[in-house]
């Protein structure tokens, strides 16, 4: 595969491609762990969604 | 399972967790055929090399007008049926179109370069995405301005309606204006003479970032969902605080 | 009908009274047409092409910037619950309170016209013309403008919100007034095609605008 006169621009747009996918995967990712944290400190400190109190049913 | 069944948070949640795994597996399973089959694609007899640059631009393309018909039908959700978790697919999509749309203009005018010999031309299709993306971070704006989420969601709503019903004027008008100042397209790709040696790879391409923006966005809006979680029981603990203050204060 | 006359009375001698502040939206319009020279030198050849551009882009800032009065001061007394709890419905009263404003506001950018033409080196023919499209363009941008201001007042945030989600959704409107507008002094088009596409975003834009501005209202107001 030669990729001719051209090859910083198509190696470019792939690079920049993979590197935002790349951003977008990190972040839910992290966004995920963060909020499970929050969810784990809060059931620690004893708050937990009505539902599971009194079985009624809560948004 | 019926959409209304997925309106209970907690059984979405569990479906996205089963889910999860065996979309990211297959999404990674068809990039990698996908760039294994446009690194074996010949080269355009016009563009040489530089046409495997439209294998990631397309479907970035294509991607970022088909993400703002997803937030338009999750408008629709949150509007007519108040469905909760419209607000939230429609939340989660917008960044994740941003970024599509932000990578079909990187890759767009980076294509542009050998092709015109300029990074940027008034090009119809570049000019359009480029409003499209001034339109993403606008609604970003907005979802960004409110801290109420269903009030926010109501507005973006209303927002990505009035903008699927422009997309298409702003489309039409800029082709006007474009054929206006300059005679002809340069970059006349995707037409019926696309050979099937390039035709499959993009297919493949397409199809892989489609199931890519999925499973970011039902990844997303696991999100958002424990986002929401996580509010409602903050305010939960601050009101018992408060009232434990007060009881305490009698 | 006789509710919506009265309200557009209303909001009409609102915006004219003192405090009202629709005609500074004209000042702030002749202002940015002075400016321009300023910018780009004082060679009439070269104002006299990019004329019709600058009056266009001043009247689309011009009539974005008092937008946000459409919903603002009626939100802040309360007049805006009783219209929006009222028999008229919202709808009409949307589309009632967008007709006085760009009465109070828009009209006036449109008289100025052929005045700030002279000082672009603009012949009478062109100065009209010019008048003339943006007669039938800024109802366009007011009623754009609309849903704009429904959702700032909703979420109470004004300004510059406003501007982002609205500026882009008046391209085509700037596209085809431009067009046009050159059109009838040099183009290579005729008048007549983007001077209808004008006329018709304008009518589009009277549909939507009153309906999205109402539902906006409607799901925010509270």
């Amino acid at each position: 595969m030669t990729l001719g006169p051209y090859a910083s621009f198509i190696v470019w747009s792939y690079a920049v491609c993979a590197l935002v996918v790349a951003i977008l995967i990190v972040w839910v990712a992290l966004d995920y762990r963060k909020q499970q944290a929050k969810l784990r400190a809060l059931d620690a400190a004893g708050v937990s969604r009505r539902s599971k109190r009194n079985a009624a049913e809560v948004s | 399972m019926t959409l209304i069944d997925l309106a209970n948070p907690t059984r979405f949640l569990k479906l996205t967790e089963r889910l999860l795994p065996w979309l990211a597996g297959l999404t990674a399973l068809l990039l990698a055929i996908g760039l294994a089959q446009s690194a074996l694609a010949p080269d355009d007899y016009q563009q040489g090399a530089t046409v495997k640059i439209m294998f990631v631009h397309v479907p970035n393309a294509w991607l970022s007008m088909f993400v703002w018909g997803i937030m338009s039908l999750s408008a629709l959700g949150t509007l007519v049926w108040r469905h909760p978790l419209a607000d939230v697919a429609a939340k989660a999509a917008a960044p994740i179109g941003a970024a599509f749309t932000f990578l079909a203009l990187v890759t767009g005018s980076l294509w542009g370069r050998p092709m015109w010999g300029t990074y940027w031309e008034w090009d119809a299709r570049l000019t359009s995405m480029l409003i499209l993306f001034l339109m993403y971070l606008g609604l970003i704006a907005l979802w960004r301005a409110v801290e109420d989420p269903s009030r926010a969601a109501r507005a973006a709503a209303i927002f990505t309606l009035v903008g699927a019903i422009n997309l298409p004027i702003i489309k039409f008008s800029v082709d006007w204006w474009n054929t206006l100042h300059q005679p002809a397209s340069v970059l006349r790709v995707g037409g019926p003479a696309l050979d099937k040696s390039f035709l499959i790879p993009l297919l493949v391409m397409a199809i892989a970032f489609s199931l890519l923006f999925i499973t970011l966005h039902l990844a997303a809006m696991r999100n958002e969902i424990l986002r929401r979680r996580v509010r409602a029981l903050q305010m939960l603990q601050a009101a018992e605080q408060q009232g434990q203050l007060r009881s305490g204060a009698l | 009908m006789t509710a919506l006359l009265a309200m557009i009375r209303r909001d009409i001698k609102i915006a004219l009274r003192v405090g009202g502040g629709a005609l500074i939206g004209v000042l702030f319009f002749l202002a940015v047409v002075v400016l321009m020279p300023f910018a780009i030198g004082p060679d009439l050849a070269l104002l006299q092409r990019l004329g019709p551009a600058v009056l266009w882009l001043g009247a689309l800032l011009a009539s974005l910037l008092t937008l946000d009065r459409l919903f603002m001061a009626d939100h802040e007394d309360g007049s805006l619950d009783l219209i929006a709890m009222s028999r008229t419905p919202l709808e009409f009263a949307c589309a009632a309170k967008a007709l006085a404003h760009w009465l109070a506001a828009g009209l006036p950018l449109v008289v100025a016209t052929p005045v700030l033409g002279l000082l672009l080196n603009l012949d009478g023919s062109a100065s009209l013309a010019i008048a003339a499209t943006l007669l039938v363009g800024t109802p366009a941008l007011t009623f754009t403008g609309m849903i704009g201001a429904a959702l700032a007042v909703t979420l109470h945030r004004g300004g510059l919100l406003m501007a982002v989600l609205v500026l882009p959704l008046s391209i085509p409107v700037l596209i085809f007034g431009v067009a046009a507008a050159g059109a009838a002094i040099t183009g290579p088009v005729s008048f007549g095609t983007p001077f209808q596409i004008l006329c018709a975003l304008s009518l589009a834009s009277m549909v939507i605008g009153p309906f999205a501005a109402a539902a906006s209202l409607r799901q925010g107001l509270d």
